[in-house]
């Protein structure tokens, strides 16, 4: 099948004060249609950068694109007009992030906004009753209670969880073939951001949804993804199906996430902590960015490296090679598996 | 955040060692200044006023023509190699008065940005802190006089007191507190509730403590900001003071002053009014590019 | 070591309404124990910690550390509390006054609760920055060169410098990444061995810190704690329906997803209008009409020395 969404070496560079910031590097990530990606990593990873550029939503200067191609269902997207890509957004990639309530003009009520909403995407070719319809549809798809009395409310009377929802519903509204969700529920309590995470979930599963999920948590991306990419410091260094990610990671960066994070079912007697801090992307090192704080680190990690598919569907841009780490990595494969 | 960070634990050799931050701070701080063309020009305007206002009456080449000096077998003769800016009516040299003026402006400035913090900067930080009734008072006070245009209440405050530039400067000063009030008590309501002020008081910070150790120092910045751009503000309004004839009377030096005489003399003897003015206006641009490059690198918001 | 009876803080609204952040709340903790205090956005676990320290005060209630009763304290007694209760806050980079190097911030308490001065001042806090991995080429640094994993162990050097009894810990962990949360949290846990005499309360939302990190757990719903006990008794075998809920609604770092999952319906009410009876009672799954919207569930200790606020909590459920 062909990918909907195909990155190829994308690199995107910010020239700053203080010389060339090199925030995403030669990063390459394809998805098929109907699949649920998730993008994880720390702070400064690059994982909003790398969603927001493939789309042009970088603001160009201080940004800059050096290489590769983005292509959205066979069509290039890199160099396409302000206009162009403004239709791309509005009609074919939806986007929702993690504080609603910014998104939301709080003067308007929220049905106003979501049939303006509407018809933009359709370029004005419906009138507002038949917008108002599809608005209607789309709440019940997103399960707000009480759809016909939120449609009179102002955004500030919503909880955090049901700005999610209007904000998922206005997005799903034009039917995209891809959805970004940027932290969606990052802002959310516990018990909403499951609420909003299943929502998720059944939206990919009876939409036929296409979608990338960014998180720094991997809990989160579990609930919903099929698939996971870890970024850090502004290149993929893992690319797995979500129960490879889980069950045998290879990039150390992956394990030492996954041995850092405490499990509320399983006691541990200690965590993992990553020593060190990310390198500075001003003048990042030339061979694997995670090598300074690497315990496998080796002499060939100072030469570049780029993602290998070790396994099916499993790519991993690491000198080392699947049971050369797990021998020495009992620790954290206990705290996985036990 | 590019500092190695250490787990405890771990070698601390690992750090590379950092030069002192105060330097550190300086020299980005000078950076980011310096990058901007109207800051450095507002740097060398006011750098320019203070030398001359230290050094005029040296500069000057007539200085007894500053304090009355009349010669009226040269008055009102157009700028000429001897008499650079021309000279006046009654035949001083205008450079020597300009010259020598400054230092009067200067002390203006100073006088009543000075006397405008000490007055609105305490009550700010009470009005911040305290609240309650007092607030609500001191809050209301300055409200009442914000809403009067500030040059008005001087006018009237010269027109009870007599004109002079003393009471001109009392006067600028009695209306020019209100803003530090409105500044300070804002700042101090947000850094109130920084986390920051709670650790402070867990940790047994009495009220003047947090508030001279935790509070104050935060907002010196702004304090400052202001403070650059109200002198140049200050220092216009006592020449409108002096214009209007309220302010500082002939033949005492103070540019304001000289404009006023010098109108009759328009369009004709136009050098009369002309470089005094242009004194104004260099000063009060630099002091307001002062404040705007200040503003650019004390800001925390640019950090 | 700390005990909280019938605590409530009430905060009065401009609108005339009141915000019921803590209402009616009874906990204890035995010296040497770290309790997690878990619950969402409004349900006044942070008020419980600021009240604890006196930073709010409490409308009705009874807070006592040791024999120090808080709520009653003065003049020399608050000064007592300082040194005996400290807190460390969910924010590392607004809990620093940016413009104190970390030294003068951990000398601060020292400064107003010790006779400490000079040399011996100095000593003390390059120990206590030394302790938490910040060697001295540290010390005279300003908190924004620091990161956010540093700031938050200089907030904990300093709260630890008075020599606290009790330390309270304000969602220390939750404005950090994955991997400086994991530092934080063993430079937490260490404690429990160098000072096996601190108690601690962990005030969290996330779940999974919390069974790292404590002995017991309290989970709170507007302003009241629903159930409480020894942490793997609540985690392993919640009683309280809310319990199970915020239980499954963890997301579990793991490929399968968990079956046995209940989701609540709908948000949590405003603390400004409690729901009458049991407050949980417009969420719950087991609800029972005429019961749980009347009457307030009482206090219910089960036989391993848990307590839950369940009209059902004895198994006598629904039909």
């Amino acid at each position: 099948m062909d990918p909907l969404l195909d990155i190829q070496n994308l690199s995107l560079v910010f020239d700053t004060f203080d010389g060339t910031y090199h925030a995403i590097d030669d990063v390459s990530l394809s998805l098929k249609p109907g699949e649920a990606l998730g993008l994880v990593g720390e702070t400064g990873c690059g994982k909003s950068v790398l969603t927001r550029a493939a789309f042009g939503l970088v603001p160009s200067p201080p940004a800059r694109i050096t290489q590769g191609s983005v292509k959205l269902d066979g069509m290039e997207l890199l160099g396409l007009s302000d206009r162009a890509l403004r239709q791309v957004r509005g009609r074919q990639v939806a986007m929702i992030f993690q504080d609603p309530m910014t998104y939301l003009n709080p003067v308007f009520k929220v049905g106003t906004q979501l049939v303006d909403a509407i018809r933009a995407q359709h370029g004005g070719a419906i009138d507002r009753k038949a917008a108002r319809e599809i608005a209607l549809d789309m709440l019940e798809k997103v399960h707000l209670p009480n759809p016909l009395r939120q449609f009179e409310s102002y955004p500030h009377e919503l909880s955090g969880g049901m700005r999610q929802r209007i904000l998922i519903a206005m997005a799903l509204a034009a039917r995209p073939k891809l959805l970004i969700a940027d932290e969606p529920t990052t802002a959310l309590d516990v018990t909403i951001q499951a609420q909003i995470l299943d929502l998720m979930a059944e939206l990919v599963d009876d939409m036929n949804l296409s979608m990338i999920m960014i998180s720094h948590d991997l809990g989160v991306v579990a609930q919903v993804c099929s698939r996971v990419a870890v970024m850090y410091a502004g290149k993929i260094v893992e690319d797995a199906p979500i129960r490879d990610i889980f069950d045998s990671p290879l990039h150390p960066y992956t394990q030492g996430l996954l041995g850092a994070l405490p499990h509320p079912f399983r006691p541990a007697d200690d965590l993992e902590s990553i020593p060190g801090n990310l390198p500075d992307l001003l003048d990042p090192p030339p061979g694997c960015r995670f090598a300074g704080r690497c315990t496998y680190r080796r002499p060939e990690c100072t030469v570049p490296i780029s993602l290998e598919n070790v396994e099916p569907g499993h790519s991993v841009a690491c000198v080392l090679r699947p049971g050369e780490a797990a021998t020495t990595d009992s620790a954290t494969k206990d705290l996985n598996h036990a | 955040m590019t500092d190695t960070d250490i787990t405890p634990g771990d070698v601390p050799g690992a750090t590379a060692p950092v030069p002192r931050k105060s330097f550190r701070e300086a020299r980005r701080m000078i950076r980011t200044y310096s990058r901007s063309f109207s800051s450095m020009l507002g740097l060398a305007l006011v750098t320019l006023f203070l030398f001359v206002a230290v050094f005029g009456p040296w500069l000057a080449p007539f200085p007894e023509d500053a304090y009355g000096a009349v010669n009226f077998d040269i008055k009102l003769q157009p700028p000429s190699a001897e008499h650079w800016f021309g000279t006046d009516q009654v035949g001083s040299d205008i450079l020597s008065r300009v010259l020598i003026g400054a230092r009067t402006t200067l002390q203006i400035g100073l006088t009543v940005t000075g006397i405008a913090i000490l007055i609105g900067v305490p009550l700010g930080l009470i009005a911040g802190m305290v609240g309650g009734w007092i607030a609500e008072t001191i809050m209301r006070i300055t409200d009442i006089f914000l809403s009067i245009p500030g040059l008005i209440l001087a006018i009237a405050i010269v027109g009870a007191l007599g004109p002079g530039i003393l009471n001109a400067m009392l006067a600028l000063s009695l209306v020019w507190w209100p803003g530090y009030v409105r500044l300070v008590q804002a700042k101090t309501l947000s850094l109130r509730n920084e986390t920051y002020v709670d650790a402070a008081r867990a940790l047994g910070a009495g009220p003047f403590r947090v508030l001279f150790v935790h509070v104050l120092p935060n907002c010196l910045s702004p304090i400052v900001v202001k403070a650059s751009m109200d002198m140049g503000m200050a220092i216009l309004g006592a020449a409108s003071l002096g214009f209007l004839g309220l302010g500082a009377q002939p033949p005492y030096p103070e540019w304001g002053a000289m404009i006023s005489t010098g109108r009759a003399y328009l369009p004709d003897w136009w050098w009369c009014s002309f470089f005094p003015g242009i004194a104004i206006y260099l000063t009060v641009l630099g002091f307001n590019l002062l404040g705007d490059g200040l503003r650019d690198v004390l800001d925390p918001r640019q950090r | 070591m700390l005990e909280i009876e019938n605590l409530k803080v009430h905060f009065p609204l401009p609108s005339g309404q009141t915000v019921r952040a803590v209402d009616g709340l009874t906990l204890k903790i035995a010296p040497g124990e770290t309790m997690g205090l878990v619950g969402e956005s409004g349900s006044g676990k942070s008020t419980v910690g600021k009240a604890a320290l006196r930073l709010v005060d409490s409308t009705s209630g009874v807070i006592r550390i040791g024999d120090l009763d808080v709520t009653k304290a003065r003049g020399r007694q608050m000064r007592k509390l300082r040194s005996r209760a400290q807190m460390v806050f969910q924010d590392p980079h607004s809990s620093l006054n940016p413009r104190m190097t970390i030294r003068r911030a951990v000398a601060e308490g020292l400064i107003l609760n010790t006779s400490l001065r000079g040399k011996a001042l100095r000593d003390k806090v390059a120990e206590m920055l030394e302790a938490m991995g910040l060697p001295a080429q540290f010390h005279d640094r300003f908190p924004h060169e620091l990161s956010g994993g540093q700031k938050q162990r200089v907030c904990i050097a300093r709260a630890l410098a008075l020599d606290p009894e009790l330390l309270v810990l304000d969602e220390p962990t939750s404005a950090l990444d994955v991997s400086v949360q994991a530092q934080i949290l063993r430079v937490l846990r260490s404690l429990h061995e160098a000072r096996p005499e601190l108690t601690q309360l962990f005030i969290s939302h996330n779940l999974a810190v919390v069974r790292f990190l404590c002995q017991s757990v309290a989970v709170m719903y507007l302003g009241r704690i629903v159930e409480m006990g020894p942490v793997d008794r609540v985690f392993d075998a919640p009683s309280h329906p809310y319990t199970k809920a915020l239980l499954s609604a963890v997301p579990v770092p793991e490929a399968t997803r968990r079956p046995d999952r209940i989701r609540l319906q709908g948000d949590i009410p405003s603390p400004t209008a409690l729901p009458t009876g049991c407050a949980f009672h417009t969420r719950c799954p087991i609800a029972k009409k005429d019961v749980c919207n009347v009457q307030e569930p009482p206090r219910i200790e089960l036989q391993d020395g848990r307590l839950v606020r369940c009209h059902f909590a004895l198994g006598s459920a629904p039909e």
